[in-house]
């Protein structure tokens, strides 16, 4: 039986950190090479094509419609956009459900969606605001990652629902009250979101996803820490933005919690336990004397340093013994 | 990410009898920090050194009056990271990589100041700052420390090359580079300059996706025009160079295949190369994803298809061709590769 990838990459990444000798490289190699095997190519190949293969002919459409041909009319390209998002919806009937191509093929049609949004968008002359286009867009887009299952769909749901709601936040008269993003409603709102999609991901991963894998709770907490960790170390100067500050040490001490004790997941522990170091050092900032003398700024370094060394000790710890036989 | 995976591996290889059981076991209790986290603790010394470099300044103005005294300043931050990272500590190893950081820029800092010509200055200053970050990846130290002093190494050679064709020709070398050892890693990771030799890797493979999108970042591409650094050849230079290192790595991977298998994928990857001419960086991206697979690397692997994403972004808003033919790049390159799938899938 061949070496898997992973398995590869953890021999050679041990020869190299000098803890596994030549002749024992070497006895792995004489098991099975140290390089993927033809299967192995055929099956990376097999799925990086098809999404590839999709993703650059949707991005093609959507270069297509920037173009903004003057002579063509408009309800040739209509029939353009709409022959592409129905030629990816139809691969996708056509293919076996949940595989590589149905995937691929309603990933395409995620991204024409965007295009054909775009496209009346610019035809009609709207007027709508670029949030509004990443709105209808999230949505309609929605049924298609729903019944791909697939963690490219998901992520890219996400990303143009973030992008739906920080330029909502940004330009919108109609919550002018937020005036601009930074400040506590509009932090709170992006962070809210992310964390309702952190949350549907730990509660049905493994009905939103055909190979559950972890990457979207990372992509989501992400989204929930960055907002949080920016409006907490401000809030230590503005007081407006005090209650980011509270709502980072719940979501941060919480986080570290559940991802330490019942679902454990180091990467968004590490997260979490950076993140807080990063507030607590803005809280050490603020309370020290109001001068950028040398002992005060090295012992703001040094409490970087001794806050990131103790957190990556023990994170290492932990791995390792997740590592251990 | 939880050790899980390398805990199985681990017992595999005990299996199949390449280590025994104590053996593993020894190996678990080293496994060194994994890449997100040193992603994470970078930006903090980095955070740290700033500090500390702020906070030398001041004091070592007062304290010395020329130059010398606070290069001599740099150099002792430097001797003391040397020193922190023999102690094999992870809180002594975080506290020398700040203080190697701060040391290097101290002391380019005072170097670019004694000279009055800028053009010279920036040449002392990148060869000082090349020979610096070289000589700090020879000492012991974490891999992290390395691979940042790697990637000084990469940058200051390009800044040293300023402009014209030769930075072309420098970021088609550092693609090449990059695929070359990937594809070899196998060979040199038992070699006594193992851990250098992948810290220069992993910087230089960085680098390489960098001058990619920076290739087509306009605003960049802009700004080194101003100053000369950009010429009408760069683009086809670069575009060929590529081209050659992605066609010599499909050669290579295939050179065990069957005449006929290798021709063909010879002949796919110069159609992939033709229809992707407008767009270097999805041959560049394709060229390291090709060797970071072979060579088993599955962060890079995820790095390389991360950078294609970034590039496809940054295509839109360049300015050196037309939309309309951006559009016909990434149709002939999209149906190129969903042709070599149907292909592949019937020859299986």
């Amino acid at each position: 039986m061949p070496w898997s990838v992973r398995q590869i990459g953890q021999l050679l990444q041990l020869a190299e950190a000098g803890e596994l000798t030549a002749d024992e490289l070497r006895r792995a190699g004489q098991h099975a090479p140290l390089e993927p095997v033809r299967e192995t190519w055929l099956r990376a190949a097999d799925r990086l094509l098809a999404f590839a293969g999709v993703l650059l002919l949707t991005a093609a459409v959507v270069f297509f419609f920037a173009w903004n041909w003057a002579d063509m009319h408009r309800f040739v390209k209509f029939g353009l956009a709409l022959a592409a998002l129905t030629a990816c919806t139809g691969t996708a009937i056509a293919g076996t459900p949940y595989g590589t191509v149905y995937r691929a093929a309603l990933f395409g049609a995620c991204v024409a969606t965007g295009a054909l949004l775009a496209l009346i968008g610019q035809s009609y002359q709207t007027g709508a605001d670029i949030w509004e286009l990443f709105l209808a867009w999230a949505l309609l887009m929605s049924p298609f990652v729903l019944l791909s299952r697939s963690a490219a769909s998901w992520a890219l749901w996400v990303v143009i629902a973030n992008l739906a709601l920080t330029r909502m936040l940004w330009q919108t008269t109609l919550f002018g009250f937020f005036g601009d993003l930074f400040k506590a409603g509009p932090l709170l709102l992006v962070a809210a979101l992310n964390l309702s999609v952190l949350l549907a991901f730990e509660a049905f991963e493994s009905r939103l996803l055909v190979a559950p894998r972890r990457h979207l709770q990372r992509l989501a907490s992400l989204g929930v820490l960055a907002p949080l960790v920016a409006g907490g170390i401000v809030g230590w100067w503005e007081r407006a933005l005090l209650p980011v500050s509270l709502v980072f040490l719940v979501v941060a001490t919480t986080g570290a919690w559940v991802y330490y004790r019942l679902r454990r997941d180091l990467v968004i522990l590490s997260l979490a336990l950076f993140a807080s170091i990063a507030v607590a050092t803005a809280a050490l900032v603020r309370v020290l004397p109001d001068s950028a003398d040398f002992l005060l700024m090295n012992l703001v370094a040094m409490a970087v340093i001794v806050g990131s060394a103790f957190a990556a000790a023990w994170i290492v710890r932990l791995h390792r013994q997740g590592s251990s036989l | 990410m939880n050790g899980g995976a390398t805990s199985t591996a681990l017992e595999a290889f005990v299996r199949l009898g390449v280590l025994d059981a104590e053996r593993a076991a020894a190996l678990a209790s080293r496994m060194p920090a994994p890449w997100w986290l040193a992603a994470l603790q970078a930006v903090a010394a980095w955070f740290a050194s700033l500090l500390i470099i702020g906070s030398f300044f001041a004091p070592l103005y007062f304290l010395f009056e020329g130059a010398i005294g606070r290069v001599v300043a740099g150099v002792v931050l430097l001797a003391a990271a040397i020193w922190l990272f023999g102690r094999k500590h992870l809180f002594t190893e975080q506290m020398g990589l700040a203080f190697s950081l701060a040391g290097q820029a101290l002391v380019i800092a005072e170097i670019a100041g004694v000279v009055a010509d800028p053009w010279a200055a920036g040449s002392l200053v990148s060869i000082a700052g090349m020979l610096l970050a070289a000589g700090m990846i020879l000492p012991y130290s974490t891999p992290l420390h390395r691979t940042v002093c790697a990637l000084l190494v990469w940058t200051h050679c390009g800044v040293l090359i300023g402009r014209g064709s030769a930075l072309s020709v420098y970021a088609v070398a550092l693609v090449a580079l990059a695929v070359a050892m990937w594809l070899h890693r196998a060979r040199w990771s038992t070699s006594r300059y193992a851990a250098q030799t992948k810290a220069l890797l992993h910087a230089g493979t960085l680098s390489a996706l960098v001058g990619a999108w920076v290739m087509s970042h306009e605003a960049t591409r802009m700004a080194l025009q101003s100053v000369g650094a950009v010429t009408a050849w760069w683009p086809t230079l670069y575009a060929a160079g590529v081209s050659l290192v992605l066609l010599t790595a499909v050669g290579w991977l295939t050179r065990a295949a069957a005449p006929w298998v290798r021709v063909w994928c010879m002949l796919t990857a110069g159609l992939y190369c033709l229809a992707a001419w407008n767009a270097p960086g999805l041959m560049t991206s394709a060229a390291i994803l090709l060797a970071v697979f072979q060579a088993c690397h599955r962060p890079w692997i995820a790095l390389a298809l991360l950078a294609a994403l970034l590039y496809l972004g940054e295509f839109y808003y360049s300015l050196h061709i037309s939309l309309l033919a951006k559009s016909g790049t990434l149709a002939a390159t999209g149906l190129l590769l969903l042709g070599l799938r149907a292909v592949l899938r019937r020859a299986a």
